[in-house]
C-alpha cells in the first residue's frame, strides 16, 4: 500500500510540475506595445510620397494626427532594441539626420510586413487610415525630442517603395528578422512578470534575446528533470526503508511467535520480544504472519493462531477493516476475520453478502462456503447480488477441497436468483442429484433461456427419461441453442418412438438441426442408424454429405 | 546425529520446521530453493530431505530428479500446497518416498521423518 501512495505521489509531483511548465509557457503575455520610429514633423500635411523621396526613404511611411501635428514615422517594432538598431540603419542609409524613438501602447495589430518596412514590398500610392484608441508616448529618443500625442488620431499610411533596393535590403537582413520573429513567437508563450524582468535585464545585456530566452528555458527545462530525479530518489529511498523496516520487525515477530506456538516461551515473554505492535503498521504484519501460519500448519496452530489473534487484539482491526467503506479493506478485513477470528465473522459476512462492491460481496459469499460446513449455500436464500462465475468456482473449490456435506440443490431451484438457480442445475447434474427430478423437470418452463439450457442439459446427462415429452412439447418454442441441446438429450434418452419428432425436425429444411438429428440418430444405435440411411433413401440421398460429415472420425 | 535437509521458499515455514527437527535432536540444514539444496547435498551428507514443490530456480520436482539423475539415494518427503495434488503424484513416479499436504501438523511431520529415517536405517 505504501508503495502505491509514494509511486501516486510521484506521479502527481511529475504532473503538477508539467502543468506548471505548460501553464507557464501557455500564457499568453505579449503585450500589445510597440515602438516605431519617427522621421518627420509639421503643423501642416506633407506629400508622403514627396517625403519618402527626398529622404531616400523606401517603403512604408505612416501619418499620425493629433494635438494640431502631423507626424510621420516608420517601422512598428516589439522591443526598443529593435527599433535602435533600424533606426541607426536608416539615418546611415536616408538623407535623415535625426529620427525619434516612439513607444506606442494598445496600437491595433499591424500587418508583419510592415515590421520592417524598408524590407517590404506592397502596392503603390496604397493608403490606410488607422484609428489609434489609446496615446503614444515618448520613451526615448535618438535626437533630443520628446512629446506626447493625443488619442483618436488618424494615422495615413503611405507605401513608397523600390523594388530592386527593397530585395537586396530584404536578403542582407532576412536572417535579423527570421531571429526576431523567433524570439517574438517565442515570447508569446511567455507570462507578462517573467518577460518584464527579462526585458529590463535583457534590455541593458543583450542584442540578441531569444538566445537568453533559450537558455532560460533550457534551464528550466533541466531544474524540472533534477525535480523528478529528486523525486524518484526520495521514493525510492523512503520505500527501501519501508521494505527494511517490514522486514526487520517481521523477522524479529516471526521468530518470537514461531517460539510461543512450538511451546519455547510463554505468552508475557513472547509479547516482551513483540516490540511496538501496537503501531499499525507492526500490526499488519503480525497479521500477515498468523495468516502463513494459518495457511501452512495445522494441529497445534490450528488453535494457538486465532488465539493469538485474538490475545493482541487484531480481531478488533480486522473488525474495523471490514466495515471500511473502501473495498481493498473490507476484503482484507474479511479474510483476516475468515481464518483467523470465525465467529466475528460470522456477525459481518452475512451484512457483506449483498455488498454493492462485486470483489466485496464474492468475498463474503466465500467466506460464508467456507465458514458453514454444514450449509455452505444457505446464504442463496438471500442473496441478491448476483453469484459470479468465479465465486461459484471457488465456493464449488472449496466444498470439494474440504469434502463439505453435499445439500440437496434442488432447494435453490425456486429461487430469484438466475446465478443461484444455474449453479443449483450444474451441481445438480455434478452430483448426480436424480433425486431432484421434479425440480429439474419443472425448470424447463423457466423464463431464462440459459435455465433452460441447463434444465435440458440436466435430462440428458441425468437420463431423464420421463423428460423426453416435455422436450418434444417445447422444441418449437425454443431458442436454436436448445432446440439444438434438445436434440443432443435424443442421442442418449431418444428410443424409435421419437424418430417421427426427429423427422419433423429434418423436413422443416434447418441445416444445423438436422445435422444435429442426423448425428443424435447415428449415435442412437443401430435402429438409429437404420434410421438414417432409410430417411436418406426416402430423401433421395439428401442426407449423404451430413452422414459423411457425422461418421468421419475427424468429427 | 542425523542431519536433515529443508528446502523450502516459505521463511517463516522454513524455520517453524527447522526449529521444530531440531527440538526433536536433528542437525538441520535450510535452504531457500532448488539450487541451494542440490548444492548442500553434493557438498555434505545428508539423511533425509524434506522439500517443497514450488520454490524459485530449481523446484522441488527437478530436485527430485536430479538426485534420481546423479544416482544419490537419499529419502525424500515432499511437501505439496493443497489442490496440487497431481504433483505429489509426480513426485512418487520419480522417487520420493513420502508427501506431506499443507496445511500440515508438526506432529505428524515428525512421526513420517522418524518412520522415513528407521526406514533408511
Amino acid at each position: 500500500m505504501t508503495l502505491r501512495r509514494i509511486t501516486i505521489n510521484k506521479f502527481k509531483i511529475v504532473g503538477v510540475s508539467l502543468c506548471i511548465l505548460i501553464f507557464w509557457t501557455s500564457f499568453n503575455v505579449y503585450g500589445n506595445q510597440k515602438y516605431i520610429i519617427q522621421i518627420a514633423a509639421s503643423k501642416t500635411p506633407l506629400n508622403i510620397n514627396e517625403l519618402a523621396q527626398k529622404k531616400s526613404i523606401t517603403g512604408s511611411i505612416k501619418e499620425i494626427k493629433g494635438n494640431d501635428w502631423y507626424r510621420y514615422y516608420v517601422g512598428n517594432f516589439n522591443s526598443y532594441n529593435e527599433a535602435s538598431l533600424y533606426a541607426k540603419e536608416l539615418v546611415n542609409k536616408s538623407e535623415l539626420k535625426n529620427v525619434f524613438i516612439r513607444k506606442i501602447e494598445n496600437v491595433p495589430e499591424y500587418n508583419e510586413k510592415d515590421k520592417y518596412n524598408n524590407l517590404t514590398e506592397q502596392s503603390t500610392d496604397s493608403i490606410t487610415k488607422i484609428k489609434i484608441n489609446n496615446s503614444l508616448q515618448n520613451e526615448a529618443m535618438i535626437g533630443h525630442k520628446q512629446e506626447s500625442i493625443s488619442t483618436d488620431t488618424i494615422v495615413k499610411d503611405s507605401t513608397y517603395y523600390n523594388n530592386n533596393q527593397t530585395k537586396k535590403i530584404s536578403s542582407e537582413n532576412n536572417s535579423v528578422s527570421n531571429l526576431d520573429d523567433f524570439e517574438k513567437n517565442l515570447s508569446n508563450y511567455i507570462p507578462n512578470f517573467i518577460k518584464d524582468i527579462f526585458n529590463s535585464y535583457s534590455k541593458e545585456k543583450y542584442n540578441f534575446r531569444v538566445i537568453l530566452l533559450f537558455l532560460l528555458i533550457v534551464f528550466l527545462f533541466i531544474l524540472n528533470v533534477i525535480n523528478v530525479l529528486l523525486i524518484l530518489i526520495y521514493s525510492n529511498q523512503t520505500q527501501n526503508s519501508t521494505d527494511r523496516y517490514v522486514l526487520v520487525h517481521k523477522n524479529i515477530y516471526e521468530s518470537a511467535l514461531m517460539s510461543y506456538v512450538l511451546g519455547e516461551t510463554n505468552w508475557e515473554q513472547t509479547l516482551k520480544k513483540l516490540k511496538k505492535y501496537n503501531l499499525p503498521q507492526n500490526r499488519e504484519i503480525l497479521s500477515s504472519i498468523l495468516l502463513n501460519f494459518h495457511e501452512n500448519l495445522r494441529g497445534v496452530a490450528d488453535q494457538m493462531v486465532p488465539e493469538i489473534f485474538v490475545k493482541l487484539g487484531l480481531h478488533h482491526d480486522a473488525i474495523k477493516e471490514a466495515n471500511s467503506k473502501h473495498y481493498y479493506k473490507k476484503v482484507a478485513g474479511i479474510k483476516k476475520l475468515t481464518f483467523l477470528y470465525p465467529e466475528g465473522a460470522m456477525q459481518i459476512i452475512p451484512q457483506l453478502l449483498n455488498d454493492p462492491e462485486d470483489i466485496v460481496s464474492a468475498e463474503a459469499q466465500t467466506a460464508f462456503v467456507r465458514l458453514n460446513p454444514e450449509n455452505p449455500f444457505d446464504f442463496f436464500n438471500a442473496l441478491t447480488r448476483p453469484f459470479t462465475r468465479w465465486t461459484q468456482i471457488t465456493a464449488f473449490y472449496i466444498f470439494q477441497l474440504h469434502r463439505r456435506n453435499i445439500p440437496s440443490f434442488a432447494n435453490y431451484l425456486d429461487s430469484q436468483n438466475t446465478n443461484v438457480r444455474n449453479f443449483s442445475l450444474r451441481m445438480i447434474i455434478f452430483f448426480q442429484q436424480l433425486e431432484n427430478i421434479p425440480e429439474v423437470l419443472n425448470m424447463i418452463n423457466c423464463e431464462v433461456e440459459s435455465t433452460r439450457f441447463l434444465a435440458i442439459k440436466a435430462i440428458n446427462d441425468l437420463r431423464l427419461y420421463n423428460g423426453k415429452s416435455l422436450l418434444k412439447d417445447k422444441f418449437q418454442d425454443e431458442t436454436q441453442k436448445n432446440k439444438i441441446e434438445i436434440i443432443k438429450a435424443f442421442s442418449n434418452i431418444g428410443d424409435k418412438e421419437d424418430f417421427d419428432f426427429l423427422k419433423e425436425i429434418i423436413l422443416s429444411g434447418n441445416v444445423s438441426l438436422t445435422l444435429e438429428v442426423c448425428r443424435s440418430l447415428y449415435y442412437m444405435g443401430s435402429e438409429g442408424k437404420e434410421k438414417l440411411n432409410q430417411l436418406n433413401e426416402e430423401m433421395n440421398g439428401e442426407l449423404e454429405l451430413f452422414i459423411a460429415h457425422i461418421s468421419d472420425p475427424r468429427n | 546425529m542425523k542431519r536433515i535437509l529443508v528446502a523450502e521458499d516459505n521463511k517463516l515455514i522454513l524455520e517453524t520446521v527447522a526449529l521444530n527437527l531440531a527440538r526433536e535432536g536433528y542437525e538441520v540444514l535450510k535452504a531457500m530453493d532448488g539450487k541451494e539444496c542440490l548444492k548442500i547435498v553434493r557438498e555434505k551428507e545428508i539423511d533425509l530431505i524434506i522439500t517443497d514443490i514450488y520454490m524459485p530456480n530449481i523446484n522441488g520436482l527437478e530436485v527430485i530428479s536430479t538426485l534420481k539423475e546423479e544416482q544419490i539415494n537419499i529419502p525424500v518427503l515432499v511437501l505439496s500446497a493443497a489442490g496440487a495434488e497431481d504433483n505429489v503424484s509426480k513426485a512418487f513416479e520419480l522417487g520420493a518416498d513420502d508427501f506431506m499436504i499443507k496445511p500440515f501438523s508438526l506432529m505428524e511431520l515428525n512421526f513420517r521423518v522418524k518412520k522415513l529415517l528407521d526406514k533408511k536405517n
